[in-house]
């Protein structure tokens, strides 16, 4: 049955019914709920909860866990983030799966409390050192933050890695009717990797992200990209209602794409052929979305409450094939979709 | 009619929805020309969640007659700061017309110390939402009055109903969340004050409310595009 359900309580009940085992955190404006229904939530499904002592700590006790074989999950928002970029590295390197939440903020630097999507670098490039990669879900409404929380934890260990599942401040702070639907559960052979105990029956497994020996590490990173290329095959998820004869298409993810929405309602009711495209996975990056457009396409309008991060995703998508605009705010301050059609009808009035 | 009017309630039950409407219909009522010598005025004691808060519609509402009061560093924008202004003990000793948003939870109530000591009268009102996992029980609801009266030092004088799943709230939906309230009022005596419903459904359901309604046409914490 559905329940009015707070877009961070939403994340943490997914997690729990993933089956979630262990949540480290640290509090920080605005993901506060999520630690906070884990501290009640946890202990009652028989799983851990630990407010570490700091960000960098709950990412490295989320490298612990995962090296046991447990489902591990952090959370935080921007600034907490960019703490945990190096344990990010580390378990990329050490081939280890957990999840990891960003409730994003305004920054740069402390910033603000509001919401933000200007961590979709960070989230989609990383801070951390290295050739590494991460994916990254972006729902755009509760109900799909639950779905995708479940399926980020899949695709953890299905690829062993961390994934990000990034919402802006606004979606883990609004409510909407939601209900956790389950989802089947990878079956995460944990003897492969964990440390869990081989009581003969396996060799050792180590846990370790350093190599000293050049081609070995080399042949390491080779193994990384090759499963980057899988997760790139397999998982990009975007949604799309561009049409043959479409001249405009805005391109939005997370809350935007929902303002978006109401924009390409206005815009095709005045006459200026409207589609969108909402990236799910932010990586991998829905490449093809943007190359197969139909050749009527003459433009596209990126929206994001940043300085523009993901128009330069479009942009190498498309490689120079259509004129990509941009139209952002940030601070915490939020477009309206009027704002939305007034750079689109400047775009559309453009050509003429 | 006592003042202030205390709204306290679990997270996410609708509190400063509810509260902004009621000061606003309080606002009709007292407009600040007639009966009384000060505006209705909104105390934004939320020192938790600095997301939908009533100061954001400050101007909104001081086009109808309340005044936002209670955050020290001004209504401009939401900042992660608990501090509570003087004119909140001002408008408590004053007895003006004060409707109070606390924050979610029974940790909300604890900003009540501010000015608890000062009060003369008071109603303090317990909103319950059926489809908040929270207040879905009526068990959680005794347990929420239990603990706000422990919390606060103060008793619980009304219950309001505002059960509701946003834009998909149905008539069933409003009548099963009045049946929660009517249960929590029968096992503690305290009597549901409101339903607060959108006005469509009210038309529907009105012949079967227990209660007085308060009814909107627009939701004024959630803007139209969401």
């Amino acid at each position: 049955m559905k329940t009015l359900m707070k877009g961070n309580e939403a994340v943490s009940a997914a997690a729990i019914a993933a089956g979630c085992k262990a949540f480290f955190g640290y509090p920080i404006t605005p993901q506060n709920e999520i630690p906070e229904y884990m501290s009640a939530k946890m202990a009652e499904s028989g799983g851990v909860f630990v407010q570490a002592e700091s960000e960098i700590a709950a990412i490295n006790m989320i490298y612990g866990g995962a090296a046991a074989g447990a489902r591990v999950m952090t959370s935080s928002s921007s600034p907490g983030i960019a703490l945990k970029q190096e344990g990010i590295s580390y378990l990329c390197a050490a081939r280890l799966p957990c999840l990891i939440v960003s409730v994003m903020r305004c920054g740069p630097g402390l910033g603000g409390i509001l919401p933000s999507q200007a961590d979709y670098f960070q989230a989609t490039r990383g801070g951390g050192n290295g050739d590494y990669n991460t994916p990254v879900y972006a729902p755009n409404s509760i109900q799909e933050a639950t779905d995708l929380v479940q399926k980020a934890f899949n695709v953890a260990e299905q690829y062993r890695t961390p994934v990000m599942v990034v919402m802006d401040g606004l979606l883990g702070q609004m409510m909407e009717p939601a209900e956790i639907k389950p989802i089947p559960r990878f079956k995460n052979d944990t003897d492969k990797y964990a440390t869990n105990g081989e009581s003969g029956r396996r060799g050792r497994n180590i846990v370790n992200s350093l190599n000293l020996q050049a081609a070995a590490l080399e042949q390491s990173n080779l193994r990384l990209a090759e499963v980057y290329k899988e997760i790139i095959k397999n998982e990009v998820m975007y949604e799309s209602t561009v049409e043959d004869g479409d001249e405009l298409v805005i391109a939005a993810y997370g809350t935007p794409s929902r303002i978006a929405q109401n924009a390409v309602a206005e815009l095709r009711a005045r006459g200026i052929k409207t589609g969108l495209i909402r990236p799910v996975t932010l990586w991998p990056f829905p490449d093809l979305a943007f190359q197969s457009l139909p050749s009527s396409v003459k433009n596209v309008l990126v929206c994001e409450l940043s300085m523009g991060q993901m128009v330069q995703d479009v942009r190498l998508a498309l490689n120079g094939k259509l004129p990509v605009h941009f139209y952002g705010r940030t601070g915490g301050v939020i477009f309206e979709p009027e704002e939305i059609v007034e750079k689109a009808l400047e775009i559309a009035g453009g050509g003429q | 009619m006592n003042f202030p009017v205390i709204v306290t309630g679990c997270y996410g039950a609708g509190k400063t929805e509810f509260c902004v409407n009621y000061a606003i219909s309080l606002a009709v009522i007292f407009p600040p020309e007639h009966s009384m010598p000060e505006p209705v005025k909104l105390a934004d004691m939320d020192v938790m969640n600095p997301y939908f808060r009533s100061r954001e519609k400050a101007e909104f509402l001081a086009r109808r007659g309340v005044q936002v009061i209670g955050n020290l560093t001004g209504n401009s924008g939401n900042q992660d700061v608990p501090a509570i202004g003087g004119d909140v003990l001002r408008a408590v000793l004053a007895r003006d017309a004060l409707v109070v948003d606390l924050a979610g939870s029974s940790a909300g109530l604890h900003a009540l110390a501010f000015f608890r000591e000062h009060l003369t009268g008071y109603e303090l009102w317990v909103v319950l939402n059926a489809f908040r996992e929270e207040s879905a029980t009526v068990d959680k609801g005794l347990r929420f009055i239990q603990t706000a009266e422990k919390v606060s030092g103060l008793r619980v004088t009304g219950i309001v109903n505002n059960s509701h799943m946003l834009r998909f709230t149905t008539a069933d939906d409003v009548l099963r969340g009045q049946e929660l309230s009517a249960d929590v009022a029968e096992k503690t005596g305290i009597p549901v004050k409101y339903t607060f419903t959108h006005t469509e459904i009210y038309n529907v359901i009105k012949h079967e409310l227990i209660s007085p309604a308060l009814t909107f046409n627009k939701l004024i914490m959630r803007d139209d595009w969401l």
